[in-house]
């Protein structure tokens, strides 16, 4: 067992945030990177310790292996966390961390690239006996792959087999389009990945995506913690996620996360992991690819299980087991959780950027908020546009949705474009609160999640209050008797 | 005068002196301060609750769930937008950063040829010229990062022939 | 200061039919003001909607706070002269606000034949610079003429009151410190072109504003050259080659947007401190005015009732209450100023008139501003009057009001006759403002009195020739008289020829003096001055 007394948090904004507050609580001091351009951050305020990077882009400064390897160990740490994004799928990353004496909290870098690659990910789960789509790669004939690609039959989604996070994807319906799709994917893959190799798999059309949080430990316990439902997504980005999924079969949810179980263990997986799955309309489950690392959506498990991941991440690193056998796992009530992104989602999810000028979190029973920004800080396309994650739990479903709409209503972020209303549109459309819910359902119902137009009446009302918010500086106020007249005119 | 661009229109809206009411072009609006950034207004028989700050010459308002960006209008600039001005630059849609340049300073473009192919959030476009001309000056390059609005090309319009 | 007791009995016949007759009268009033405001040939209108312009009303809504009051002045100029065309003699002028500051607008109607200038036009511009000059009000000139009326240049230009004197009026402001912005929004021609010029600041439209003293027909005609008229006058000459105007703009709002800020970079002056307290409305309603005054301007009323229902709380303290009964003299409040008011309750009498002088000291002594309501037919007359030296003390009431420094304001609420006009401060004895109600006359005498007169005289004339006229003769001589008087003694005569600022709405008549007090105090009182008063 080797105890954790300080700990790098390789990451910003709210996740960074997240993993202080879980360290702090358990005794450990916390160190935090920040950057020129993102000095507001809201864990700087809270971490003990701070250190500046550099680079340019800024993004640069957190992909920076040395330059984080070296913070860390400059400044006593004896861990360093990733988050997620950037460098926590790195296995180079894990092993510089390993190699420096200092423990990763995450699984091993052997792990990370036998699991992160996608096809290695896909060949070892059907060696696993876990169900997959009909795919195939480039392997040892890179010639031959958009013939083997059409052999897989359309639709068919042709992706980078490095990538993650909905970059360099693109769907095929038609084989007179490949070539073209294959271009495409190969270049982006290059540019975000810098690896172009591909990788082509059966489309399922109106796929679920399902989630399986696994946990393993060094003693070679793997257990689950439930699924998510993730399917609300707009360009293969994530914007709303759940737990339970609703109205899935618990049959198939048995079979899906023994399988996850099956596979994290099998390849030996410690620390928090991640098996994505795609459902199909017929109920059939398919293994997508797993995420050797932490989630974005990881609070709707901790809501519903009362755990705390972070905690557990943590103790599995010190090289404790974990506290909990599967059986003794409860799941209580449902959460769902709104991803509050920096964009104008009726204007085709546009990005913006401003500064914060206002801010007021929501508040209720039930409700946690994961905040990225403070008042004041800036928001540029220097980093991602999350500003924050709003969850909210409840008994059931309905009062879920319902707490977290409230939520949503209530939130009052100015200064940016945030897409605050248009997720509580998703959240009381009908066929959401239904629960039929695939990734397409974004965009099949675009015309039903349309704002509301404002009356003459509203309009005015705005205009009333943006002038007294906003006076004119040029303004002088009428002297008496004037002022007392009005507009009177003989 | 207070004057605000606000869903594609000019209003005027003005508080009248020392009292609760604003003049929203012809119609009187009662609204009160509840407290810093805070505002309550009857509608509809209701009491509305809004936030509002200041932000430069814009205004920011939530109500309900929604926000909006007021643009306070200086009535002594010209409303006219600079038509010259826009054939000769081409904005940036959105913020962003830049994937890659495809002229040069002193080339020759004809209109509807690529410029430069920028990306953001995931999103890969290219930026093409609005009417034939010569570039003269590319303000980023590759990898730079920009804000939405930035002048990403300019060029020197050439007559049409 | 107590309040009046009123007697008034709004349940009387003679309430009852005075307040039919003068409703009729305001509507009528109304229904006309409308009409020259408002009513315009479809083709103007769509002339200036081509041209990119706005109408009038239009840029004085742009121009002004909004939310503040406008007394708008001479309303209904012209309204009897060339065949009733003219509407407001094609100006508009009057008093509002911009950003928190009074000015006076002087304003060319560009859909009244095109903003030209006709002699009352040209009278009414020169009023409105002499109200600015009295009163020391910043002068927005909002310019859109198409110059003078040529067929009628004899009546408008060469004498000394006439267009000239809108030029020199300007150089009187400019010299006493008064701010003036011309807003050039079509053209200025010929004279018209030194509005601008002699303006502190101006304002120039890009494609309508035009200032030049020879427009492009007569420069052609002049001398050959052939030249459009923005690139003989227009905007960006003159805002960058000539420097005849200062700030080029691309559209009336715009403009109208520049107007308003260059004037608040002018630094307002203190005005002139008085008694004030905080306003209060009357305590009886005013709207009873209509019952108080009768039509006929022959029957008498008591004007108490009316000073009750135009001062704060219906408070007047009566100076010499029980002396000289047919001028009441007292201090009250208008929108919370104290005046001393004068009013006509009969002929005016020996006592009448020295009471008349020594309140008007008082009031000037403490520098109280003066309001006059006037109903008079005049000073009394007969043997008994003369020996006790009424003309004598008419001349000490006279000689004192013209030696007064403080403002002064008159509303004249029934007739207007002879003598009495004089010393209760009609048109030619400087007050700041004058206004009539409805159904006021204002006359040398009476009509029938004339009608008579004249027919006496030339019945003794015939008689003499040894004729006797039947009584179709004696009418025939006395009704054209009758007619004609009456014709040329009402208010909308008096309003048409600029004989005052305006006919009020009764119950517009305390805004519109409290606003014309206030305006006035822009300029300091000065020093008092006296004639020689014949003892």
């Amino acid at each position: 067992m080797t105890p954790i007394r300080k700990l790098f948090i390789a990451n910003r904004a709210e996740i960074a945030l997240r993993i202080v507050r879980t360290a702090r609580r358990l005794g450990i001091a916390t160190v935090v990177p920040w950057h020129a351009a993102d000095r507001h951050g809201p864990a700087l305020h809270e971490a003990d310790e701070k250190i500046q990077l550099f680079g340019e882009p800024p993004v640069a400064a957190f992909l920076d292996i040395a330059a984080i390897v070296h913070a860390a160990r400059d400044s006593g740490c004896d861990a360093v966390h990733p988050g997620y994004g950037f460098l926590s799928e790195n296995a180079a990353f894990a092993g510089a961390v390993a190699e420096a004496g200092l423990v990763f909290v995450g699984p091993s870098a052997q792990v990370i690239e036998r699991m992160g690659d996608k096809i290695r990910a896909r060949r070892f789960a059907v060696e696993q006996g876990v169900p997959v789509t009909p795919a195939a790669d480039e392997a040892d004939d890179p010639a031959g792959f958009a013939e083997r690609a059409r052999a897989v039959g359309f639709p068919l989604l042709v992706k980078g087999a490095a990538g993650g996070g909905g970059k360099g994807m693109q769907i095929v319906r038609v084989a007179s389009r490949l070539a073209e799709a294959i271009d495409v994917a190969r270049r982006e893959s290059e540019r975000y990945f810098g690896d172009g190799r591909l990788f082509a798999e059966r489309y399922v059309e109106r796929p679920r995506h399902i989630e399986v949080q696994v946990f393993g430990d060094a003693q070679g316990n793997v257990i689950h913690l439930g699924e998510r439902e993730c399917s609300i997504q707009r360009r293969f980005q994530k914007l709303i996620e759940e737990t339970p999924a609703p109205g899935l079969d618990p049959g198939l949810r048995e079979r899906i996360c023994s399988a996850a179980v099956t596979l994290a263990k099998a390849s030996g997986y410690v620390n928090a992991g991640t098996v994505e799955c795609i459902v199909s309309p017929e109920g059939e489950f398919f293994f997508l690819e797993m995420n050797t690392r932490l989630q974005v959506e990881h609070p709707v498990t901790e809501m519903v299980t009362g755990l705390d991941l972070v905690e557990w991440q943590l103790r599995v690193a010190c090289g404790e087991p974990l506290s909990l056998t599967q059986e003794q796992v409860r799941w209580h009530g449902h959460a769902i959780e709104a991803r509050l992104l920096a964009e104008d989602a009726d204007a085709g999810f546009v990005p913006d950027t401003g500064r914060v000028r206002l801010l007021r979190w929501p508040q209720g029973p039930a409700l946690r908020i994961d905040g990225g920004v403070i008042e004041g800080a800036p928001v540029t396309a220097d980093f991602d546009s999350m500003l924050a994650k709003l969850v909210a739990h409840g008994a059931t479903r309905d009062l879920a949705v319902s707490r977290l709409r409230q939520a949503l209503e209530e939130t009052v972020l100015l200064g940016v474009t945030v897409n605050a209303d248009y997720l509580g549109r998703v959240l009381r459309h009908p066929a959401f609160a239904r629960g039929d819910t695939d990734t397409g359902f974004l965009e099949r119902h675009r015309d039903t999640l349309l704002p509301a137009p404002l009356s003459d009446e509203e309009r005015r009302l705005l205009l009333a209050v943006a002038a007294r918010a906003l006076p004119d500086p040029a303004a002088r106020a009428a002297p008496q008797p004037y002022a007392a007249m009005g507009a009177w005119r003989n | 005068m207070n004057s605000f661009h606000f869903g594609g229109t000019r209003h005027r809206a003005q508080r009248e002196p020392g009292s609760d009411r604003v003049r929203v072009d012809a119609t009187l609006v009662s609204v009160q301060q509840d407290g810093p950034n805070r505002f309550v207004a009857p509608l509809d028989g209701r009491s509305e609750r809004l936030h509002a700050v200041a932000d430069g010459d814009q205004v920011w308002v939530h109500w309900r769930g929604r926000a909006w960006a007021l643009q306070r209008i200086d009535a002594t600039r010209s409303s006219a937008a600079g038509a010259a001005e826009a054939a000769g630059t081409a904005h940036a849609p959105m913020p962003g950063v830049v994937v890659s340049l495809l002229v040069a300073t002193g080339q020759a473009v004809a209109e509807g040829d690529a410029l430069l192919v920028i990306e953001s959030m995931k999103l890969q476009t290219t930026i093409a010229a609005a009417a034939a001309g010569v570039v003269i000056e590319l303000p980023f390059a590759v990898g730079q990062t920009f804000q939405r609005g930035a002048v990403l090309a300019r060029l020197e319009p050439t007559e049409a022939s | 200061m107590s309040r009046i007791v009123s007697h008034l009995d709004t349940r009387s016949d003679s309430y009852r039919h005075n307040h039919a007759e003068m409703t009729r009268r305001v509507q009528e009033l109304r229904a006309l003001t409308h009409k020259v405001r408002h009513e315009r040939p479809e083709r103007d209108l769509e002339r200036l909607k081509r041209q990119n312009k706005l109408t009038v009303r239009e840029r004085l809504d742009l121009l002004l706070d909004p939310g503040t009051p406008f007394l708008e002045l001479s309303t209904l100029a012209a309204n009897r002269a060339y065949g009733g065309e003219v509407h407001g003699a094609g100006q508009v002028s009057g008093i509002g606000i911009v950003n928190g500051r009074e000015v006076i607008v002087h304003a060319d109607d560009p859909s009244i034949k095109g903003g030209a200038w006709y002699p009352l036009s040209v009278k009414k511009i020169v009023r409105t610079l002499d109200i600015a000059i009295e009163n020391r009000l910043p002068v927005i000139h909002l310019c859109d003429s198409a110059g003078g009326f040529l067929p009628l240049q004899s009546q408008l230009f060469p004498d000394r009151y006439e267009a000239g004197r809108i030029f020199r009026n300007q150089c009187t402001l400019s010299k006493l410190g008064v701010p003036q912005i011309a807003v050039v929004l079509g053209h200025c021609t010929a004279g018209g072109a030194y509005i601008p010029a002699l303006a502190d600041y101006s304002v120039i439209v890009r494609g309508n504003g035009g200032v030049f003293l020879g427009g492009p027909p007569l420069v052609k005609a002049a001398t050959g050259e052939v030249v459009t008229a923005e690139a003989l006058g227009g905007a960006d000459m003159h805002t960058s080659v000539s420097g005849t105007c200062d700030y080029p703009a691309d559209d009336e709002p715009q403009a109208l947007a520049m107007a308003r800020d260059i004037l608040a970079q002018t630094t307002p002056i203190e005005k002139q401190r008085i008694d004030r307290v905080e306003p209060e409305d009357p305590y009886y309603d005013p709207a009873e005015l209509y019952g108080i005054v009768p039509s006929d301007w022959k029957t008498g009323f008591d004007v108490r009732e009316v000073i009750a229902r135009l001062v704060d709380g219906s408070r007047f303290h009566e100076y010499q209450p029980q002396y000289g009964p047919t001028l009441v003299c007292g201090f009250a409040r208008i929108w919370g100023r104290k005046v001393g008011i004068l009013a006509n309750n009969g002929v005016l009498f020996n006592d009448s008139s020295l009471k008349a002088a020594h309140f008007m000291r008082l009031c000037d002594r403490d520098g109280t501003p003066l309001v006059f309501l006037q109903n008079i037919t005049g000073y009394m007359v007969g043997r008994e009057y003369e020996e006790r030296g009424i003309t004598k003390d008419g001349a000490k009431m006279i000689m004192t009001q013209v030696g007064v420094r403080v403002p002064k304001f008159t509303v004249i609420v029934g007739g207007s006759f002879g003598a009495g006009n004089y010393g209760m401060c009609g048109r030619a004895y400087d007050g700041r403002f004058l206004w009539m109600w409805p159904q006021s006359q204002i006359a040398v005498m009476g009509a029938e009195q004339a009608a008579n007169t004249l027919a006496e005289v030339k019945i003794r004339q015939l008689e003499r020739q040894g004729q006797q006229l039947s009584d179709e003769q004696i009418a025939a001589i006395r009704d054209p008289v009758l007619q004609s008087f009456r014709a040329e003694s009402d208010a909308y005569h008096s309003t048409s020829e600029l004989w005052d600022d305006g006919i009020l709405d009764p119950l517009d008549t305390r805004n519109a003096l409290g606003m014309a007090i206030v305006a006035s105090l822009n300029a300091p009182f000065g020093e008092p001055g006296y004639g020689v008063l014949r003892l």
